[in-house]
């Protein structure tokens, strides 16, 4: 019996975080229509966001299909304009969690499992000084607490 | 005949003295005809401007500063023991006025196999951009190995302009990397880019020129998850096995001695295997320490057992007792101590 929390202890690093939903506000920064169908319709855009409500430099390339491309033309919005997000942060087979932006304002977004055009670029950049002088930058590319305190959903680990 | 023998001496001894006091003469003469003057040194030099350097260029005015634009779109063939790895990038220049004619990027860190691996996409006065794959070199730093973080160098140089000419500046706007990078057992930490002003010890006479460098880092985080189970689990498993003999008593101390010593040779046998991906270093890795930890603790079950052998019978109840509480905690404490220190 004195073994039981020894075991509960064990299992429990292998037990990973449920599934959550979070939701902020994103900039639009570029919306293209990527590929029209024959009839001159949207069939493929991508929608590059800027979660201006985070610390750092985070822009994120979202791909999505026909349906989403009508319904974001028909929100009227346009670049520069806030647009309010939904986002899933679960648990990835690759080993860490992963967040996907499913809502774009009133507008679902289907992931095509082949869609391997959308991506993300999460940083936090700081200029590099060297006795007083600026001589370049440096970005960090895993997410800092600070980050992850205001952002939760860029938390991997 | 002796007037003629006594001539011929006395040339014999000029002769003599003009052979002797040869190098002296060429001394003297050396030291007064030796001006140091510039023109002579073979190497044609700048009178007007800052820079003597044959290289520079006093008539061109305010230098071109030029925005280093950078994209990392591959990395691969990392060899941590070579500490070279392959890279496949686009570096662009943008400048605020016409850059030097022949300007391209010259690597000071590696090299470039082939010149068909150098590919021009835009050369005008003002943009370039280029598409390199080429072999870098970059020390690796093994301390905390196999928790470590190295950085891989690229390292771009105008070797025949100077920062007369051509200024680099880092731009944060366009240095990124590609969309699909990744490199396999490693996570990209940071990325850092920044120029300098590289100054060469004289190789000519009149070396005053500095250049101008680009250098661009990527710091890669290894998986933690592969390095707890490519190096921490196995050697905690060599010590557990060898630590489970401890429980048994003087009735099977055979079985007792067979639980650690060929232990011990299969820590020694992961541990050459661990050394033979590394390259030689100066101080400890990571790995070394916790395999230290594991030969101690190893050494340490072997003594709970020849204990047996050295000491009188009434005594051996009290060393089964003592090793079974004493000896498990005081490997968990040497393995501590190797994980941490």
């Amino acid at each position: 019996m004195k073994i039981i929390p020894y075991l509960l202890i064990l299992f429990s690093l292998f037990c990973k975080e449920s599934e959550k939903l979070y939701e902020t506000n994103v900039e639009i920064t570029r919306k293209d229509v990527v590929v029209y169908d024959n009839d001159k319709k949207p069939m493929v855009m991508d929608l590059e966001i800027n979660y201006k409500d985070c610390p750092g430099n985070q822009v994120e390339v979202i791909r999505g299909g026909k349906d989403f491309a009508t319904c974001i033309n028909s929100t009227g919005k346009s670049l520069g304009d806030k647009i309010h997000v939904d986002i899933k942060w679960e648990w990835s087979d690759s080993g860490y969690y992963k967040w996907t932006v499913v809502k774009v304002d009133s507008c679902e977004r289907v992931i095509d499992p082949f869609d391997g055009v959308s991506f993300d670029l999460v940083e936090e950049c700081e200029d590099y000084f060297v006795y007083g002088n600026q001589i370049g930058f440096v970005c960090k590319k895993i997410p800092t607490d600070s980050l992850i305190k205001s952002c939760p959903w860029f938390r991997k680990k | 005949m002796l007037c003629i023998s006594k001539r011929c001496n006395y040339v014999f001894y000029l002769l003599i003295f003009l052979i002797y006091s040869f190098p002296f003469f060429r001394l003297v003469c050396e030291d007064t005809t030796v001006i140091p003057d510039l023109k002579a040194s073979g190497v044609p030099i700048h009178k007007a401007g800052k820079y003597l350097s044959p290289f520079a260029n006093p008539d061109y005015g305010e230098p071109a500063k030029v925005r280093v634009g950078f994209l990392l779109k591959s990395i691969s063939s990392y060899s941590i023991k070579e500490a070279k790895f392959f890279a496949d990038f686009y570096i662009s220049y943008t400048s605020d006025k016409p850059m030097p004619p022949n300007i391209i990027p010259h690597i000071t860190n590696g090299y470039i196999e082939d010149d068909k691996h150098v590919k021009v996409i835009a050369d005008q006065p003002t943009f370039k951009l280029w598409k390199i794959h080429a072999a870098f070199y970059s020390n690796p730093d093994l301390r905390k190995y196999p928790f470590d973080t190295q950085e891989l160098r690229i390292e771009i140089e105008e070797d025949d302009a100077g920062i007369d000419q051509i200024v680099f500046i880092a731009d944060p706007k366009n240095t990124n990397m590609d969309v699909d990078f990744f490199m396999p057992g490693w996570e990209v930490n940071y990325l850092e880019s920044r120029t300098i002003r590289h100054y060469y010890p004289d190789r000519f006479d009149n070396d005053d020129l500095y250049y101008p460098r680009y250098v661009f880092r990527l710091g890669i985080k290894r998986y933690a998850s592969n390095a707890l189970f490519t190096v921490y689990f196995p050697a905690f498993v060599i010590m557990f096995v060898s630590l489970s003999g401890i429980w048994l008593n003087k009735e099977h101390l055979d079985t007792r001695i067979n639980s650690s010593a060929p232990m011990l040779a299969a820590a020694v046998l992961f541990h050459y295997t661990i050394v033979q991906e590394l390259p030689p270093t100066a101080y400890l890795t990571g790995a070394d320490k916790i395999m230290i930890a594991v030969y101690c603790g190893l050494m340490l079950n072997l003594l709970a057992s020849w204990c047996f052998f050295f000491f009188d019978e009434i005594y051996h109840y009290r060393i089964y007792i003592l090793g079974k509480y004493i000896v498990p905690p005081l490997n968990a404490i040497l393995f501590l101590l190797g994980a941490l220190l």
